[in-house]
């Protein structure tokens, strides 16, 4: 068999294994050395197997995941998910559908301190959800409007999935948060109005009213005040990103830091720093074990040369750029259907990124489709994680009500991946305006 | 297990509070330096290396969790199987981690104990290096330990999913 061949069957494999239910880093893993050690010799093999996980836990460049997990699950801590939802609902307070656009407009907020879309969507679950029955929001809106929102925190900065990109693409991490900036406002506007759509058009879906008057007894910017630290916190982890005051790493240990301050000053305590400890490294553990997965598959999709193969072919096949970029973002979006989102940018990215290279696309940009296409799956029926969670905090509500309030936000979506497909500038516009393509 | 794998989570949550404390100190040194003009120079010249090292012992140490937790798998498709076969499917995964693990345990101690014998140390820091491949060791076994535990049935574990 030829290197490619080999290639070709251990991505076989791979599938095969994970159709079989076996863990994504093992299925990654086990195919990954099984190729190699055909290719190569299995005391190669076994010496990937002890190399993959040295090399990522010494990479300096990933100290950052668990520092960005980290701040965010302190902010959650500190109770900054509620703040934010407050005064959320108070700026909208009298807008039909006021407390579903309240909490999207949360989400957003938190996303900016939380990397983490399960996180976002979680966390605002468990402050929004019960306010939004006592309301009357249909079960279905309130939870659709939750898990779509939850996806804003895997494009909105600090996003471990962009994080991850940058780091398999070798693009700079800096760009790639920056790109993120604007196609994140674009997603809580296409969101509030896929909102507002739905509530006009059935205005029981929104459910009662606010009390404006009572609402309004509270001045405004008292009500937005306990919101600040959260942009205080954007401000200056993202400030001192751009102004050239942190390097990446030194950003996410700022704002983790700072984050631990605002959690002790707002009386925080061990249980609640020991439960931010352990959030994060569960998740970190998951994130890394999929990593180390990958970096061992990497090695194999290396040496079969399969990236250069399968941009061999696609320019064989002569392709206009345009197809090759709608191929690989449907591909994106059909497995995002039964894929984990970390796993598949791992897994596919290091094969269709050369393709995108080859077909002249800007890699920035191509990460934030990329990603768009990613966080869709998080709200797409069967393996929708955000409906999962969704679920999980809210059991009373049908995982089938869970899941037909999405839909709205898919189109939603889908359109925001249309509208950044043609006009590369929405992501592209502000890295270049801080020089940074 | 559960005192096992509490063990090694409060050494990833030490390292991970290393972790940040040192990214922390390098930005407030580096502050100092700057605003004195160079006259209080505190600056950490090993933090990044300190931080790569409290990485390594974070991620390794976390490992029993991940593999007693179970890690993030499709269902999708086994959705309407037999729960035996999934259970046995489940367990045979749990120990072939387990023996992936044992590999590693193998691996990391010859690697231990020759570069003991060289006497080889980190760039920075001038630390033993054999030390850290010694902790993956550690780490290593008692990940095996949970992962085959769980495949045996001995301990539960968990289906869980994760992330962004």
């Amino acid at each position: 068999m030829s290197a490619p061949e080999i290639g070709l069957a251990a991505i076989a494999g791979l599938l095969l294994l994970l159709l079989l239910r076996c863990p994504v880093a093992l299925a990654m893993i086990l195919s990954g050395l099984g190729g190699f050690a055909l290719l190569a010799s299995p005391e190669a093999a076994l010496a990937i197997l002890a190399n993959g996980p040295w090399d990522v836990a010494t990479n300096y460049a990933f100290t950052l995941v668990p520092l960005f997990l980290l701040m965010g699950n302190l902010a959650a801590q500190a109770g900054l998910s509620r703040d934010l939802f407050a005064a959320a609902r108070r700026l909208l307070v009298g807008w039909r559908g006021g407390l579903p656009l309240a909490a999207v407009l949360a989400s957003g907020g938190f996303s900016a301190v939380s990397g983490s879309s399960l996180a976002t969507a979680a966390t605002m679950a468990r402050v929004a959800l019960l306010e939004m029955r006592a309301q009357g929001t249909a079960p279905r809106l309130a939870a659709g409007s939750l898990a779509a929102g939850g996806t804003l925190g895997i494009m909105i900065p600090p996003s471990i999935a962009l994080l991850l990109y940058a780091l398999i693409t070798q693009q700079s991490v800096e760009a790639l948060f920056l790109a993120g900036v604007l196609p994140g406002l674009l997603a809580i506007l296409l969101y509030g109005l896929t909102i507002a759509v739905l509530v006009r058009l059935r205005p029981e879906l929104a459910g009662r009213p606010a009390d404006p008057a009572a609402c309004a007894r509270e001045p405004l910017g008292r009500a937005l005040k306990p919101a600040l630290p959260v942009l205080a916190l954007f401000l200056l982890v993202m400030g001192g990103l751009y102004g050239g005051l942190f390097t990446p790493t030194e950003a996410a240990g700022a704002g983790a830091f700072l984050t631990l301050l605002v959690a002790l000053a707002r009386g925080v305590r061990w249980p609640g720093l020991r439960q931010a400890l352990t959030d994060t490294l569960g998740t970190t553990a998951a994130i890394f074990l999929i990593i180390i997965g990958a970096e061992i598959f990497g090695y194999l999709l290396s040496v079969s040369q399969i990236p250069a193969e399968t941009v061999t072919l696609i320019r064989d096949l002569g392709l206009a750029p345009w197809m090759v970029l709608v191929v690989v973002l449907v591909f994106f979006i059909l497995l995002g259907c039964v894929m984990d989102s970390l796993a598949m940018i791992l897994l596919t990215v290091p094969v269709f990124y050369p393709l995108i290279v080859e077909a002249g696309y800007d890699p920035i940009w191509f990460g934030i489709l990329a990603v768009v296409a990613v966080e869709l799956g998080l709200i797409t029926p069967p393996v929708g994680m955000n409906l999962f969670v969704i679920s999980s905090v809210a059991p009373e509500v049908k995982s089938e009500e869970v899941m037909v309030g999405a839909l709205p936000f898919v189109v939603a979506d889908l359109l925001r991946l249309a509208i950044l497909a043609a006009f590369p500038i929405i992501a592209l516009a502000l890295p270049g305006w801080f020089g940074l393509l | 297990m559960s005192r096992l794998v509490a063990l090694f989570d409060a050494l990833a949550g030490l390292a991970l509070a290393l972790l940040l404390a040192v990214t922390a100190a390098g930005i407030l040194t580096r502050l100092l330096f700057d605003l004195t003009a160079g006259g209080l120079d505190l600056l950490l010249s090993d933090a990044v290396e300190m931080a790569t090292y409290a990485l390594l012992i974070t991620v390794f140490a976390a490992m029993p969790r991940a593999l007693r937790e179970g890690p993030v798998k499709i269902e999708v498709f086994s959705r309407g199987w037999p729960a035996w076969a999934t259970a046995a499917l489940d367990r045979l995964w749990s120990l072939i981690f387990g023996a992936l693990a044992g590999v590693l345990v193998w691996r990391y101690a010859g690697e231990s104990l020759a570069l003991l014998a060289r006497g080889d140390t980190t760039q920075d820091m001038q630390l033993p290096l054999w030390l850290f491949y010694a902790f993956a060791v550690v780490a290593f076994a008692a990940a095996a330990l949970v992962a085959l535990a769980v495949g045996l049935g001995l301990a539960r574990g968990k289906n869980r999913r994760v992330r962004p």
